[in-house]
């Protein structure tokens, strides 16, 4: 009898925040849609993108779409390096990668709201929203803060978000002042992969999450050869890697077993022969590999990315690079 | 209305005697055989899945009851829909590939020959990678814009004054499949991470977003498409001996081959823009059913055809519920099944050959 009790209580209380909630509006890049006042189910198109921000701002994300390993196991891609977090240590299922969802899997968990963004497949995004209202956030066009500012207003966190970011600004401006005049000093952004087949180069206002978005707050100067690329994020030929040269130039790596820094640096080494002597950067010691959580889309990112700049940058002497006029 | 049965064929005519058709039995069986592996599956697909759905719950719910709102979802708007367009698309594809083998007269053609996929391919990517705002609701329109536009090319291209020849038809087909694919390869490396992983997941053909609206898509065109290649089945058959024979033996040869090439692109067009190139299906299905049962034109279409759905339908249900809820595109694994078993008929069939 009790067991019947126990289970009939538990369904009762699934099934509440569901019947009993309050809705309102919301406009999404998908459309205009009613979702719940405070939503109590949320489900994760992307993990890196969506499920980690959310469950930063500490909302109910109960399932998200993930990566696969070689062994097989499943993974919040940055969510281990960035806050602490996997599918083993929450109460998060997965529910397939972010281009290849599992719809039914995603209905078994009941979501009162589903999240996904321009990676989303529209058909599949279309289905989503006959188990519950899926809203297509693009981050693309909003960019790291005005995405989680998105994210803070959808499940009711805004409170939480802006007192973050409050504090985030004021960092900001501390390290300005320590900087002195950050417009002088140029930054390049640059990303290789351990197998060093290519290497990425992108713009300040380039798509590389939470430090290109530190490094723009910040206020420093843009290499004129980036500048002049016509996409904010370039597969960039080994010849011209001289052009990248800047006062500091920091080199992202994803962190995964293989991505140790020392391969990083194999990496460069492997895709363009003789790259530190040819730039003024990496002769100066002035080429800083930063890890992946540094470009995670998180507040817990821009802080770590703000003080590795700070502590890689501030008030410490560095051999300025003469742009060629 | 049956009369003088030849051992293993069963011979129909119509009461005037105007048609007449001489079907092998062991094509039959194995066409009926087929039908029926393709209800159970359809069965399984309809009562497999990560969302835990009792059959009997199944069943009331196809029979029009409401168990639940959340299983009348996924079984009316996830399951059924995709395992009827997974049917589709295979049967299309198979059947695409089957008549290009028939009208180039080559065993190796298939749907990438005549770069539908490939412009299918090009249209998609094009529009995920570079117009990603624009690349939702229009992507099976584009993809079958892309299609049509390259199979109008090479088309174009490989007719001459003298008119066109098979071989021409082939080579300019390879030569701007690999020009187009070149170019389709290039988007995915340069652009945005995230749109070519999405523009990948379609190029791999997944069937999971399929609808009711893909669905009545397909089995429209294909209610328009299969009577007409029927029609032709004759005219198909003389040709198979080479253009000589047909016209001697009275087949408009060049009629045929043009509604052929027209009725295939249009196969492989629709199914490519609701699913996404499949590969395998169109090569593999003709080739299996001609050494699974060897038959007239007509009756080795159906078997293609059900060949074709049968093996997509498998590789959908495989990819979507073998690893759940890590999902696989289904044209990976008709990669994956299709060629083994592709092979063990070849090698099986060899000795019957040389005999």
């Amino acid at each position: 009898m009790s067991r019947v009790f126990i289970l009939v209580a538990a369904l009762t209380a699934m099934a509440l925040p569901a019947l009993g909630q309050d809705t309102r509006s919301y406009t999404a890049a998908n459309g205009t849609f009613e979702i719940p006042v405070t939503p109590q189910r949320i489900v994760a198109l992307n993990d890196q993108i969506v499920a980690l921000p959310l469950y930063e701002l500490g909302a109910p994300v109960v399932g998200s779409a993930g990566r696969t390993d070689a062994d097989g196991n499943h993974f919040l891609r940055g969510g281990m390096d960035t806050l602490g977090i996997d599918y083993a240590n929450t109460g998060i299922e997965y529910v397939g990668g972010f281009n290849g969802l599992d719809v039914e899997a995603i209905a078994a968990l009941q979501p009162d709201l589903i999240i996904g963004g321009p990676y989303t497949d529209p058909g599949v995004a279309e289905q989503l929203q006959k188990i519950a209202p899926t809203l297509l956030i693009n981050n693309n066009e909003l960019g790291i803060i005005e995405t989680m500012r998105a994210f803070a207003d959808i499940t009711g966190k805004t409170g939480n978000f802006e007192a973050r970011l409050q504090r985030y600004r004021d960092n900001v401006a501390r390290l300005r002042d320590y900087l002195g005049d950050p417009e002088d000093i140029s930054v390049g952004l640059t990303f290789m992969f351990p197998e060093g087949a290519e290497m990425w180069v992108y713009k300040h206002s380039g798509n590389l999450g939470a430090i290109a978005q530190v490094v723009t707050d910040l206020g420093f100067r843009e290499p004129a050869a980036i500048t002049a690329l016509s996409t904010n994020e370039t597969n960039y030929s080994a010849e011209l890697i001289q052009d990248l040269d800047a006062d500091f130039i920091f080199g992202f790596y994803r962190q995964q077993p293989d991505a140790t820094p020392a391969n990083i640096r194999a990496a460069y080494e492997k895709f363009a022969p003789g790259w530190c002597q040819a730039l003024t950067a990496c002769r100066n010691g002035q080429f800083i590999l930063l890890p992946g959580p540094t470009f995670g889309p998180t507040m817990a990112g821009l802080d770590l990315a703000l003080e590795l700049i700070e502590s890689n940058i501030a008030a410490r002497p560095f051999t300025p690079f003469a742009e060629a006029e | 209305m049956t009369a003088m049965v030849p051992p293993r064929h069963l011979v129909l005519r119509s009461p005037a005697q105007r048609v007449a058709l001489r079907l092998p039995l062991r094509a039959l069986v194995i066409l009926a055989l087929l039908t029926t592996a393709l209800i159970v599956l359809t069965v399984l697909s309809l009562a497999t899945g990560s969302y835990g759905v009792a059959p009997g719950e199944v069943w009331e719910t196809l029979r029009g009851m409401t168990v639940s709102r959340a299983i009348d979802n996924v079984v009316w708007e996830f399951r059924f829909p995709r395992t009827l367009a997974a049917a589709l698309v295979g049967a299309m594809m198979a059947l695409s590939g089957a008549v290009l083998q028939n009208a180039t007269r080559n065993s190796l053609a298939d749907p990438s020959l005549v770069g539908v996929s490939q412009g299918a391919a090009l249209a998609v990517v094009t529009m995920t990678v570079l117009f990603p705002a624009f690349s939702g609701g229009l992507r099976p329109w584009i993809a079958f814009a892309g299609s049509i536009l390259v199979a109008l090319a090479v088309r174009s291209l490989s007719h001459t004054s003298q008119g066109g020849s098979a071989i021409r038809f082939i080579l300019m087909g390879i030569g701007l499949s690999a020009f187009i694919s070149s170019i389709t390869s290039a988007l995915l490396t340069y652009g945005e991470i995230d749109r070519a992983m999405t523009a990948l997941s379609w190029l791999a053909g997944s069937i999971n977003a399929a609808s009711w609206t893909d669905v009545r898509t397909l089995a429209g065109w294909t209610a328009v498409l299969l009577p007409s290649l029927l029609l032709t089945s004759r005219a198909m058959s003389a040709m198979q001996f080479g253009d000589a024979t047909a016209l001697g033996l009275g087949a408009p040869v060049a009629l045929t081959r043009n509604l052929q090439l027209a009725i295939a692109v249009g196969f492989a067009a629709i199914a490519t823009s609701v699913v996404g190139p499949l590969g395998f299906v169109g090569l593999i299905a003709p080739h299996a059913a001609r050494r699974l049962a060897p038959a007239g034109m007509g009756l080795h279409l159906l078997l293609t055809g059900a060949l074709g759905a049968l093996l997509v339908l498998f590789a959908d249900l495989v990819g979507r519920a073998a690893f759940a809820p890590v999902q696989i595109p289904a044209g990976l694994i008709t990669a994956v099944v299709g060629v083994p078993v592709f092979v063990v008929l070849l090698i099986r069939s060899r000795p019957a050959n040389a005999s």
